[in-house]
């Protein structure tokens, strides 16, 4: 039952994103450094396509942690992203129009609003080794957000982010961890006159689905049912309560290796406020209580929290401080709890944007197969990077990334005789171009 | 004294007639030709004491003073319309309250050295100026409320819309759900396990 629900989500989704075309991730909290005028295809529909080349280099293409398995590579990137927008319509202006003309001047308000976009990348490894290269692929992140009514008191929301995901294994190997991940969201949103009060019921859909028959033991599919309510009390700020109660469950094997995922019943809910104390400094909070049980494993019954605040310390400069500490469904084990802690610094200087940021995160799985190890694990998870584009024209951009990621664990795990430390260091550094179409 | 007496009356008379009399105004700078023709000419009768001229001519530039204002706002209406017709339109009765504002502040000194003289003649001419200039005055922002109309100008209640200035880190529009089930994190397998 699960798994025809999880098809019929899946093919509508991907019947969503292909009506969609090529896009933009308008989730992926990846702003495109550009931006054309864009191609109308229909009407009061415009498609903004860019594309991009980048090369670069990593220190440690499969993140392990023996020397012997870490291997340097140049890396060449080919970037293609779209949005795809419903037009927006512009107000008019009330001093230019007519006192006569003054009803029919106004826009006609939209009957359903769309944005769908995402970003393919293809990767290639530039090594004289063949297993190096063999990892090459593409990757997509793709998303689509459906709202019919709007503005009606009743509004329906329909939400799809693909992402593939296309990653070397953490050992010399020829295979990958290739992945595709998919969340649905289907919402049905009450929002009276005024649209200051919000309240909705809404169903979401994860998929994660492995591509390699050898790696589908770890196929999972969580449901989940959320019943919402948020009240913009004043024009910048909010509060908002949710609850939700999930079905977590395996989606089989194909493979040699059964599956492992154990079922459970996640029960979450909590409330929270976003608000801006002044025009420079804003808050974010939230409070709340997660509980789980697994069949046959762990499970958690802990408070969930988070934090953040924000400061534009200058027209040009913003900086963020923010910690959660919450729980999760894992891939790895039964689930993983984070205490996280982030920094981010984005800062202008005349045509260059650049964003620097650093994360901590104290990790702690629970849950791991009896097969691989112990069955707990921590981790210090530690990850700086930084993010700097230089805009020649609207259109054009030179952009430059680089991200570094510490992974440090005493945890051994074993398979087939042999013991693997999971921890590792892995810097990536890439440069190049973005143009917009 | 005498003398003066009659001439009083004999003004009076032709103000009553409709009969102005035309006092020396400069001639006008080649740069003036488009304002419009104001004067303040003729007089009125003045049975007042110095002093109560004084307090009165006070009291009438204070009135001038409110239609220059009062023509002031009707010029920010007509801006705000952005109806050119009725914009220029104000914009010459506004020109006329000014000079005529001028005209009275003018005869206003001049009604100051008079008393201080004692020169009783002048003292009557002076304030008849003013008073006159007062008159045209009035006449003229009348005219200013009609180049307007009620349409424009009597809107109904204020209504005040605030615009506030953009907000760019507006905290409520994160679309990022704390509480959601999946996390917002995209949770990487080769980070724990050999397996993969």
């Amino acid at each position: 039952m699960h798994w025809s629900l999880a098809v019929g989500g899946s093919l509508f989704a991907v019947a969503l994103v292909s009506g969609a075309g090529v896009a933009h991730a308008q989730d992926a909290r990846d702003v495109a450094a550009v931006e054309g005028p864009g191609y109308p295809i229909g009407a009061g529909t415009v498609v903004h396509p860019i594309l991009g080349a980048e090369a670069g280099f990593t220190d440690n293409v499969f993140s392990a942690y023996r020397a012997s398995q870490r291997h340097a590579s140049g890396l060449l990137r080919l970037v293609a992203e779209a949005v795809i927008a419903s037009k927006h319509v512009e107000p008019v202006d009330e001093a230019l129009t007519d006192e006569g003309a003054e009803e029919s001047a106004e826009p006609a308000t939209q009957s359903i609003q769309f944005r769908g976009g995402g970003r393919l990348e293809y990767n290639e490894y530039l090594s004289t080794d063949e297993v190096v290269r063999s990892q090459r692929g593409i990757a997509a992140d793709l998303s689509a957000n459906l709202t019919v009514a709007p503005q009606g008191t009743f509004s329906f929301v329909v939400k799809d982010h693909l992402v593939r995901d296309s990653r070397p294994t953490n050992f010399y190997s020829f295979d990958g961890t290739n992945r595709i991940a998919n969340t649905l969201g289907l919402a049905l949103n009450y929002q009276p006159g005024g649209r200051t009060m919000k309240g909705g019921l809404r169903w979401e859909n994860q998929i994660d689905y492995f591509e390699d028959a050898d790696q589908q033991f770890g196929n999972r599919m969580i449901n989940a049912i959320h019943g919402g309510y948020e009240w913009q009390i004043f024009p910048y700020t909010k509060v908002y309560a949710d609850a939700s109660y999930g079905f977590i469950g395996s989606l089989g094997s194909d493979g040699a290796i059964p599956a492992t995922k154990r079922g459970a019943q996640p029960i979450r809910g909590g409330a929270g406020i976003a608000t801006a104390l002044t025009e420079l400094f804003t808050v974010k909070a939230h409070l709340g209580w997660a509980y789980a049980s697994y069949s046959g494993g762990s499970g958690y019954n802990a408070p969930l929290m988070g934090a953040e605040l924000g400061y534009r310390y200058s027209p040009v400069g913003r900086m963020v401080v923010d910690y959660s500490w919450d729980h999760y469904d894992s891939l790895n084990g039964d689930y993983y709890r984070d205490h996280k802690l982030g920094l981010k610094v984005d800062q202008q200087i005349s045509r260059v944007v650049a964003s620097v940021g650093a994360e901590v995160r104290l990790r702690h799985y629970d849950g791991i197969s009896m097969a691989i190890g112990a069955p707990t694990r921590d981790d210090v998870i530690f990850a700086v990077g930084g993010k700097a584009t230089y805009v020649f024209k609207d259109w054009l951009a030179a952009v430059a990334d680089w991200r570094t990621e510490i992974d440090d664990t005493s945890y051994l795990s074993s398979f087939g005789g042999d013991v693997h430390d999971p921890s590792y260091v892995r810097t990536e550094v890439t440069a190049g171009v973005r143009a917009a179409l | 004294m005498r003398n003066s007496k009659h001439l009083v009356v004999a003004l009076v008379a032709l103000v009553g007639l409709g009969i102005g009399t035309l006092y020396a105004q400069p001639a006008p700078a080649p740069g003036d030709a488009k304002k419009p023709d104001v004067t303040a000419s003729g007089e009125t009768k003045a049975d007042l004491s110095p002093r109560e001229m004084a307090t009165e001519t006070k009291k009438l530039l204070g009135e001038m003073e409110g239609f220059h204002i009062r023509v002031l706002q009707l010029q920010g209406a007509a801006r705000k319309a952005k109806d050119v017709i009725k914009l220029n339109c104000v914009n010459e009765k506004l020109l006329a309250v000014k000079q005529l504002l001028n005209i009275g502040e003018v005869a206003q000194n001049d009604l100051t050295e008079a008393i201080a003289s004692g020169d009783r003649d002048a003292q009557v001419h002076q304030y008849s100026q003013v008073r006159l200039a007062q008159e045209r005055a009035t006449s003229e922002r009348d005219e200013a409320e009609g180049c307007i109309g009620e349409e424009i100008i009597f809107i109904g209640p204020t209504q005040v819309d605030v615009n506030g200035p953009a907000m760019p880190d507006d905290p409520t529009a994160d679309p990022h759900d704390p509480f959601d089930v999946p996390s917002s994190d995209f949770e990487q397998v080769n980070t724990a396990s050999p397996w993969f």
